[in-house]
């Protein structure tokens, strides 16, 4: 099961995600991107980066959701990855059931709204987020895992 | 000669380089990038490839940067990807293993100079107290 979903445009950032999955207590960071599911390169550079113990899924947003609801995945503790609000967007859509999420550097190719100083977004994430605060999904903003947290839907709010 | 690209965090690659200078003048085919807020892994990586395009002299380039699994080595690891001629990459950069290595490349390939810059930035770290006694 989920014990944690953030969306970092960085995805796996060392120190930071190791960090995260500490504290959560994780023994698999799950990467749901459909890019970097195709990439057996940068599979590799986020293998290297994880934290010794931990297993690695980097998949796409259609196979994360057949292989979160497997016997095998509700048993693990796993650490959630998305790029951008557009991809949890669309894991909702089709099916995930989340009422939380850690938001973290979002900074994607392309952004030019500044929303915080950590989250800048580019107009469809900004529909994306405000949908993503529509459904009434709790948003907290922590940049790393000792950071203290904002209240991310006020910013959404706001903008 | 092979080309040095230092990639960091904020201005630590520029403020290396500035050491650099002050105690090897102006070496060729060394430059720097900074990841500065706001900016996007993919505008780096973008950046990473132009750059080490203009360093590469036939040898290849070595990138040093700053810190293990972020972004200024993930950005350099992708753009290794896209190149056509040799790149490699090495994280966790210090003044001593620059020097020596931007020194030490004439008539080397690539491979030697990563292998060199490794083992020179290992056995820069020192402890004093190991050295003599402090006591």
């Amino acid at each position: 099961m989920i014990t944690m979903l953030r969306i970092d445009g960085r995805l796996i950032h060392g120190q930071v995600i190791a960090g995260f999955s500490g504290r959560v207590g994780a023994n698999m960071i799950m990467v749901i991107n459909d890019a970097a599911a195709k990439n057996a390169f940068q599979k590799n550079l986020m293998k290297m980066a994880i934290p010794a113990g931990t297993a690695l899924e980097v998949l796409s947003v259609e196979e994360s959701l057949v292989k979160l609801n497997t016997d095998a995945f509700l048993q693990k503790k796993i650490l959630v990855l998305v790029k951008s609000p557009i991809d949890l967007v669309a894991l909702i859509e089709k099916g995930l059931v989340i009422e939380k999420v850690n938001v973290g550097g979002v900074i994607n190719d392309g952004a030019k709204i500044k929303l915080t100083k950590e989250v800048m977004a580019t107009e469809e994430e900004m529909v994306a987020w405000k949908k993503l605060n529509e459904l009434g999904l709790k948003m907290e903003l922590q940049w790393e895992s000792n950071a203290i947290v904002t209240d991310f839907n006020n910013v959404i709010a706001r903008s | 000669m092979v080309g040095i690209l230092i990639v960091s965090h904020g201005k630590l690659a520029e403020g290396l380089i500035d050491a650099l200078k002050m105690i090897v003048g102006d070496q060729e085919a060394v430059d720097y990038l900074s990841l500065n807020p706001g900016d996007s892994v993919e505008a780096l990586t973008g950046k990473i490839t132009t750059a080490v395009e203009s360093l590469n002299r036939g040898e290849g380039v070595l990138i040093m940067t700053d810190l293990f699994g972020a972004s200024p080595f993930n950005a350099s690891g992708m753009a290794t990807q896209s190149s056509n001629f040799p790149i490699d990459v090495i994280t966790g950069f210090n003044l001593g293993m620059m020097i020596e290595t931007v020194l030490g490349r004439e008539g080397k390939t690539l491979s030697e100079i990563s292998n060199l810059a490794f083992t020179s930035g290992v056995s820069s770290i020192k402890k004093l107290s190991d050295l003599i006694d402090l006591s």
